[in-house]
């Protein structure tokens, strides 16, 4: 009598164990398919941003080939143009000024003084030529070339993030497709098991 | 025919009758500004020297307040010498005049203000118009005005830039002679000087004629003068100051000086036709001055108008229309009395531009002096 209380109580608990392992894995089995979810949603975004990247580089590409490269050196002329206007606007204004304060003869130490300033403005406005100047060929001999590489950088890394998010994404993918194939088999095992008990 | 004949008559008549009210208006108002200015002078002589300024006041510096003060005060007495003979006021010219003489001098108040020179041009002014005051004459004041203003033209001649000219302020180069100078200070220096060398007192030559010279320099191809001296004039185009909207009291200033100075031999552009294209163009743009007139930012109106600009310009429209003969100078009676009465407070005075201590004064004296000369072209 003792002996049949004691079996009949071990298969009790084992069939509850039995129960507890399929509803354990049934709940994980629903995690991974929400995770699922999730994940494809996340990549969906991800390779919407690559795209948008990419769309973004090619674009300025071609702006920079069809307009950038010669609106940049023209702006960078226009730039010399009025440094050079400026240097002849200041040169003009202090042969004026040497003409207005000779004929007014009121010689005074200020009026040496704003001569003073206007020929140092004169020095620094012929700093502003010579770096003006200097801008276009920095831009024709460098900086065109640099911003040209600049940009086929980001096209080529824009694609090259397209390509490897894809082959992620399809891993990743893979990977938890397995595990929830996995999850789906036990559980039909842990049910035939509990069954035939 | 009859009735040709009855309107030229009703137009005659209308005109007359408009003349005859804007004669009155003008007596009325010179009456009633003078009665403030009277209230408004102190027993030392001076007018207005407020010695509690308002928080709100514009300029905190106590110098500059006093070389305005001394400009009022110098304002209000040629006011009261543009006016025929009077016992009363004769003694209260006296007290002005000799208010000015016995004054310390004003003295420059910082390194870039140099408003004292306000307090040279106009005491020098001043001074000038009672070297032909018969009353000064008669009281043996007239070696005492001539030595002050010798002193204060060599204060006068320290600030005169090498651009030729007077401004009132130095922080482009805050060295002790300023740079900067402007066409309607220069204006104001130059009948100041003018009006000396009438007199027969010492004037520096070169310097005076320097200063005529930059005047000319500022004229404008439209009639109008530049704000500043400027290396190379050019009209404003848009909203500019350098333009007639904008300068409609430089015009009247500077046409003043400059016409005084061909009276006296000297080249200059100015004649009767130039007088009356520059009045015409104050009339025909006075709403420039009308919107600008009582605001409180300094250039905050259209071409960069200031309230103080109204009578200032007035002041010297009033003596150029005592300069015209009666024939030209008459269709400007009407509405230059307008523009000055119009503006007259219930006390008296007038005001273009809230300063506490002088505000009131200087406009005042301003109206009332123009409409003296003005009333003068009528004779």
């Amino acid at each position: 009598m003792r002996t049949t209380l004691t079996l009949l109580l071990f298969f009790c608990c084992q069939s509850l164990f039995a129960q507890s392992e399929i509803n354990s894995s049934v709940q994980e089995l629903r995690l991974s398919e929400l995770r699922m979810t999730t994940l494809t949603q996340s990549q969906h975004l991800e390779m919407f941003d690559a795209r948008g990247s990419l769309a973004r580089a090619e674009h300025e590409l071609n702006l920079f080939n069809s307009f950038g490269k010669a609106e940049t050196e023209k702006s960078l002329r226009l730039d010399l143009l009025l440094e050079q206007d400026a240097l002849d606007d200041s040169t003009e204004e202090l042969e004026q000024l040497k003409i207005m304060y000779d004929r007014n003869n009121l010689a005074d130490v200020t009026a040496q003084m704003v001569l003073n300033r206007a020929e140092r403005n004169l020095q620094r406005q012929q700093i502003s030529v010579e770096l003006a100047q200097s801008e276009i060929t920095k831009w024709v001999q460098l900086g065109m070339t640099r911003a040209q590489a600049d940009l086929d950088y980001d096209v080529t890394y824009a694609k090259l993030n397209i390509a490897y998010l894809e082959a992620e994404h399809t891993s990743s993918r893979v990977e938890l497709s397995t595990e929830i194939s996995d999850l789906k088999l036990f559980i039909a095992e842990l049910r035939a098991d509990s069954e035939d008990e | 025919m009859n009735s040709l004949a009855a309107m030229v008559l009703l137009c005659c008549s209308a005109q007359s009758s408009e003349l005859e009210l804007a004669e009155q208006a003008c007596d009325t108002a010179i009456e009633r500004g003078n009665a403030f200015l009277y209230s408004r002078q102190t027993k030392n002589g001076g007018l207005s020297l407020n010695a509690t300024p308002a928080l709100h006041d514009v300029w905190a510096n106590a110098e500059t307040n006093r070389s305005w003060h001394i400009a009022t005060t110098s304002i209000a007495a040629m006011a009261w010498m543009a006016q025929p003979q009077d016992d009363a006021r004769d003694l209260r010219i006296a007290r002005a005049i000799d208010y000015l003489c016995k004054s310390p001098l004003v003295k420059r108040p910082d390194d870039w203000d140099t408003d004292n020179t306000w307090a040279y041009v106009y005491s020098l002014c001043a001074l000038t118009r009672a070297g032909n005051n018969a009353y000064i004459e008669k009281t043996h004041r007239t070696k005492m005005i001539r030595q002050r203003a010798q002193v204060i033209m060599q204060e006068l001649y320290k600030y005169q830039s090498p651009m030729g000219g007077w401004a009132y302020y130095a922080d482009e180069t805050k060295a002790v002679t300023p740079n900067w100078a402007t066409s309607f200070q220069t204006a104001v220096a130059v009948i100041g000087l003018l009006e000396a060398k009438q007199l027969g007192w010492s004037v520096d030559e070169r310097r005076l004629r320097v200063a005529i010279d930059t005047l000319i320099h500022c004229r404008l191809p439209d009639g109008s003068y530049t704000y500043s001296v400027e290396i190379i004039p050019r009209v404003d185009t848009g909203t500019g100051i350098d333009n007639v909207k904008g300068g409609l009291s430089r015009i009247q200033s500077c046409n003043y000086a400059l016409y005084l100075a061909k009276q006296m031999g000297y080249k200059s552009p100015i004649g009767h036709e130039q007088i009356i294209t520059g009045l015409q163009q104050l009339f025909a743009n006075h709403h420039y001055l009308d919107i600008a007139r009582g605001r409180p930012t300094p250039h905050e109106a259209y071409h960069y108008n200031s309230g103080y600009f109204y009578f200032f310009g007035h002041y010297y429209a009033g003596l150029l229309l005592e300069m015209l003969p009666k024939k030209e100078a008459q269709p400007f009676f009407s509405p230059y009395v307008n523009s000055v009465v119009k503006t007259q407070h219930g006390d008296g005075s007038m005001l273009d531009f809230f300063l506490d201590a002088s505000g009131k004064e200087y406009g005042a004296a301003f109206g009332v002096a123009g409409l003296c000369h003005a009333r003068n072209s009528l004779k």
